[in-house]
């Protein structure tokens, strides 16, 4: 998806219709000037023949300026040029229209009077009138179209989106579910007593990564529970629960916040925040909330240097943050890692306004 | 006076019957074109006078040339000095007329009007109906010194209209619903044009066509 060609896509939605734009276009056109023509009574024969041969005959120049001067000129900014041979392709058809028409008309139909109509200045006039109406006509109609590809495209991009963010998602829970399982597998084996009650907390925090959280905002204390029922979770995998350092000050715990956010940082630090179990290292945690500004920082020792940051499945968690935090908090976040050679440190800044 | 009266009164009845008449002038400054040719005393086939005259010339005779015209009376002057001036008689009563020449795809027509209109011997509230219209003829210059004033019928025109053909602005008035062009004299010449070059049936009507005889032409 991400690879998606929005050109090519829209390329196979084009929506002009050249049929239906010319229909309406000089059916309307038939109509004002047959009224204009038959002087605003019963139109008479000799009304429709004239008005049919005017359109024939006007068809010319604005097919020239609709399928070669706006698309050649216009659309390419040569504004100059397209107004001079805008005028060119006005004035010979006027003056071709005022110098033959009516003779080839009393040619072809010599028992009927074609002589209350276009004089010759009306002529000009009539010509500049129709050839600059039907441009605005067809900047409209394009204008119409490009609206509309606009919208598409808008609603493709947000669908696409909203696929990204949930390849996301998808990319997250089976994440914490394997690492979740290999515990109960761990315990399983040692046949623990506690095994019961560590499912049933995995359960609690697979309820909401799977349920509560498939939504576009959660409420801060959702999230915060998330954190705490994650790290009960971790004794169970010989982290004791004073092993982490929570400081939390939140003004406003109904805050708004975009759903797991925080804990893939979480399990990215008890990875490589730990060398082994029962050790008494900290993961220090600091959660802050004052309006409509959140504030997280994550602080873990880096005691097992055989693992990177960019190994399969750490990498996969901090891509997939950043990832989330650009599509869900475009302009309005900041994201820093401090990195030493003993020490990793996570700072997330995020902006409600 | 009074057989004057009688006689526009007769020429208005004669004249409106069949022929078309026109607010504006059917012809166009630029086709203007004086022929002497029509000057003279004629004899109609219906033994009515027609002393044709040049307006200019009887304007000439009839004006000191140390007299300062009005501004009026110039613009007259201007206006008419290529046009003839017509006197008609039938049965001792006269009615004069200006008359225009003009040129339609090279044939000969003349606009004419009533000039000059008298009032005072008609009944007044008669005659504040009566309005000065313009109808046209299309004047045919025989080889024997003859000519031929043929009018543009009601009927032709009437048919024109009726059958669809012709679009040009007019008014059906009156109890008899008489035909009058309120077309614009370019558009009245543009018809004309096209009436000369077309080939249609009954474009003439024998009750509008007056031959004339010069009258001191010998048999």
């Amino acid at each position: 998806m991400q690879n998606l060609n929005f050109k090519v896509l829209m390329k196979h939605n084009n929506y002009h219709r050249p049929l239906i734009f010319n229909s309406v276009l000089w059916l309307l056109s038939f109509v004002i000037l047959l009224f204009i023509f038959s002087k605003g009574k019963t139109p008479i024969t000799a009304d429709y023949i004239y008005t049919t041969s005017f359109i024939i005959v006007i068809a010319i120049p604005v097919s020239i300026n609709f399928y070669i001067l706006i698309p050649k000129l216009l659309k390419r900014e040569k504004y100059v040029s397209y107004l001079f041979l805008f005028l060119v392709v006005l004035f010979t058809a006027s003056t071709l229209k005022r110098t033959f028409f009516k003779d080839i008309l009393d040619n072809i139909f010599p028992n009927y009077f074609f002589v209350s109509y276009l004089s010759n200045f009306n002529i000009y006039l009539t010509y500049t009138i129709f050839l600059l109406a039907t441009t605005l006509f067809k900047l409209a109609e394009d204008w119409f179209y490009f609206n509309t590809h606009q919208n598409k495209l808008l609603k493709l991009k947000n669908q696409h989106i909203q696929t990204q963010l949930a390849s996301l998602r998808s990319q997250i829970n089976p994440h914490f579910l394997f690492n979740s399982l290999n515990v109960i597998y761990a315990m399983a084996l040692e046949k623990k007593d506690t095994i019961t009650s560590a499912i049933l907390e995995l359960s609690d925090v697979l309820r909401y990564v799977i349920y509560d959280s498939d939504t576009e905002r959660v409420k801060l204390k959702d999230e915060l529970n998330l954190i705490k029922n994650y790290i009960a979770f971790q004794k169970y995998r010989g982290h004791s629960e004073n092993s982490v350092s929570l400081k939390i000050n939140i003004e406003n715990e109904n805050y708004q916040i975009y759903p797991m956010l925080l804990l893939p940082l979480l399990e990215n630090s008890y990875k490589y925040g730990f060398s082994g179990s029962n050790t008494s290292e900290e993961i220090l945690i600091e959660l802050k909330q004052s309006g409509s500004k959140f504030n997280f920082r994550i602080h873990n020792l880096k005691l097992n240097p055989n693992q990177n940051l960019d190994s399969k499945y750490s990498g996969v968690g901090l891509e997939n943050l950043k990832s989330n935090l650009s599509l869900v908090y475009p302009k309005s976040h900041s994201f820093k890692i401090h990195e030493t050679k003993t020490s990793f440190t996570v700072t997330i800044a995020l902006n409600n306004e | 006076m009074k057989t004057r009266g009688i006689v526009i009164l007769l020429c208005l009845f004669l004249f409106s019957s069949c022929i078309v008449k026109s607010i504006q002038p059917f012809y166009i400054k630029e086709a203007i074109k004086y022929n002497p040719i029509l000057k003279g005393d004629w004899t109609d086939h219906k033994k009515g006078k027609w002393k044709i005259v040049s307006f200019k010339e009887e304007w000439e005779k009839e004006t000191d040339p140390n007299t300062k015209l009005s501004k009026e009376d110039r613009n007259a002057y201007e206006r008419y000095k290529n046009a003839y001036y017509i006197q008609y008689t039938k049965k001792e009563s006269e009615a004069a007329f200006i008359a225009m020449p003009f040129i339609v795809n090279e044939h000969f027509f003349i606009d004419l009007t009533p000039f000059e209109y008298d009032s005072n011997d008609l009944n007044k509230l008669v005659a504040q109906h009566l309005l000065k219209t313009h109808s046209t003829a299309h004047v045919e210059i025989n080889d024997d010194d003859t000519i031929k004033l043929k009018w543009l019928s009601e009927k032709a025109v009437g048919s024109l209209i009726k059958n669809k053909k012709l679009r040009l602005k007019h008014e059906s008035t009156g109890i008899d619903e008489d035909l009058v062009l309120t077309a614009t004299s370019e558009e009245l010449h543009a018809f004309l044009k096209k009436f000369m070059s077309s080939d249609f049936e009954d474009k003439w009507d024998n009750d509008d066509i007056y031959s004339l005889t010069r009258s001191n032409a010998k048999p």
